[in-house]
């Protein structure tokens, strides 16, 4: 329907994943009660690359990437400008945080670091939600985007956590994992009763393949998870793949009052 | 009182659909093929179900709050004192944004230049007092430009059927309905 956007698939995705890696962390790390100092910093070194390679990723869909600095200027009404100000000002506290974590944890400096991640991705979520998309138009992206972040988050576990903590976030991955599918189902089932355009889009959302292999990506973990509580890697494997390829459907299968003038609305 | 806002009539009942008006705008620009900025769209059977057809010619709808002004990242879009929002191309970065976020399609992306650009409403035209190259073109006079602190037409259209609703923005375009064909019945 519309042309698959890979750099913003790519960019958003990383991007909440960084988010989602960080508020993990800092919530094990004070819920818990445990996260001893390499481990931690091991993470958010971790979570600093995937945000890098999402914002590498976002400069190939502007066809001026140099003038990419100009895109901090007009955040007096643009979603997209406080998208950039945010995402760069929670990249730049995540590497301040690394830095700070050499003596020791800086327990404020984390929690800092992740109110501003999930601001940022609230920002994210209205500068994907334009007028043109009917179905989006609203707080469905900010969901969705939470729920990726959730999601990537707690799977990313599987490769940094102490297994003392496998047993807490195996319970929240699958709590998260079922929201996320029931939201993914639920969404495009409201909109195939909207009107023409939502019709459309929850229509072209079930008609793809790519939607429902992402449904089942999501999926997989779920029955291992509630038979050993343990978490494996190919879960945070599986979970990244489910992400983008929903992040595809989200790009392309999403249709726009423009597709519809001259019928019915 | 309103202060001036230049928008475009469109009258279906006079509007042939013979892409005169996308063909002038075509000449005068030349944008990169695919690229257009005026648009005719035919109505579809749902909505005028007779043989005969009728069309929508499109362009930017100059908003009174644009969606593409307020969107835009680097401040590349403005709107002028007689209501015309003018895109510059040598602040834009090609972002995209406002492609996907006019509800109307307005903006285009330029795979060459790898950057948006728009129906300008001919702006350097009014300034010299001439019609927009589309408005002058139309062979049957269905398009025309209005002042809409000025316009007064009881019968002309907002939001018709076919046109996308965005109140917020308030398009700055008004129509007039294509007229229902007279059937001819032989008796008997």
């Amino acid at each position: 329907m519309n042309d698959a956007n890979y750099s913003l698939v790519l960019f958003t995705v990383l991007a909440q994943g960084s988010v989602g890696m960080i508020v993990t962390s800092y919530l094990c790390f004070r819920l818990a009660g445990r996260g001893e100092m390499p481990h931690v910093r091991r993470e958010w070194i971790m979570a600093g690359v995937l945000l890098l390679a999402g914002l590498t990723a976002s400069l190939f869909h502007i066809g001026h990437p140099f003038g990419a600095a100009a895109a901090l200027t007009h955040g007096a009404t643009s979603w997209l400008s406080r998208e950039v100000i945010a995402v760069c000002l929670f990249g730049a506290l995540t590497a301040y945080t690394i830095v700070a974590m050499r003596k020791s944890l800086p327990a404020s400096l984390m929690l800092g670091t992740a109110i501003l991640g999930v601001v940022s991705l609230v920002v994210s979520g209205a500068a994907y939600a334009p007028p043109s998309l009917p179905a989006l138009n609203n707080a469905s992206p900010i969901a969705l985007f939470l729920l990726t972040a959730a999601s990537i988050g707690l799977a990313s576990k599987s490769f940094f956590g102490p297994k003392d903590d496998d047993g807490f976030v195996a319970q929240w991955l699958i709590f998260v994992l079922i929201a996320s599918i029931a939201v993914r189902i639920i969404l495009p089932s409201v909109w195939s009763s909207g009107g023409a355009v939502m019709m459309k889009t929850g229509q072209a959302w079930f008609a793809s393949p790519v939607f429902w292999l992402h449904i089942v990506l999501l999926a997989a973990p779920i029955p291992f998870l509630l038979k050993s509580k343990a978490l494996k890697p190919w879960m945070f494997v599986a979970v990244l793949a489910a992400e983008l390829l929903g992040r595809l459907t989200f790009f392309v299968g999403t249709a726009a009052t423009y597709q519809n003038i001259g019928h019915l609305f | 009182m309103m202060s001036k806002q230049l928008a475009f009539y469109v009258d279906s009942q006079k509007c042939i659909g013979c892409f005169s008006c996308a063909m002038a705008c075509k000449n005068m620009y030349h944008p990169e093929p695919g690229v257009k900025w005026r648009q005719v769209y035919p109505l579809s059977e749902d909505i005028y179900p007779h043989h005969e057809r009728a069309f929508y010619s499109l362009a930017c709808n100059h908003c009174e709050h644009p969606t593409c002004l307020e969107c835009c990242p680097v401040g590349a879009y403005t709107k002028r004192e007689d209501g015309i929002v003018v895109h510059d191309q040598d602040k834009c970065i090609g972002c995209g944004n406002c492609v996907r976020s006019c509800p109307y399609g307005a903006p285009q992306y330029n795979p060459k230049l790898k950057k948006a650009e728009k129906c300008s409403m001919c702006w350097e035209r009014i300034d010299a007092k001439l019609e927009p190259a589309c408005v002058q073109a139309c062979p049957v006079k269905a398009l025309r430009i209005i002042d809409l602190s000025e316009f007064d037409d009881a019968e002309a259209l907002h939001y018709p059927p076919g046109f996308p609703r965005f109140e917020s923005l308030n398009p700055s375009v008004r129509f007039k309905l294509p007229r229902h064909p007279h059937v001819v019945r032989r008796n008997g």
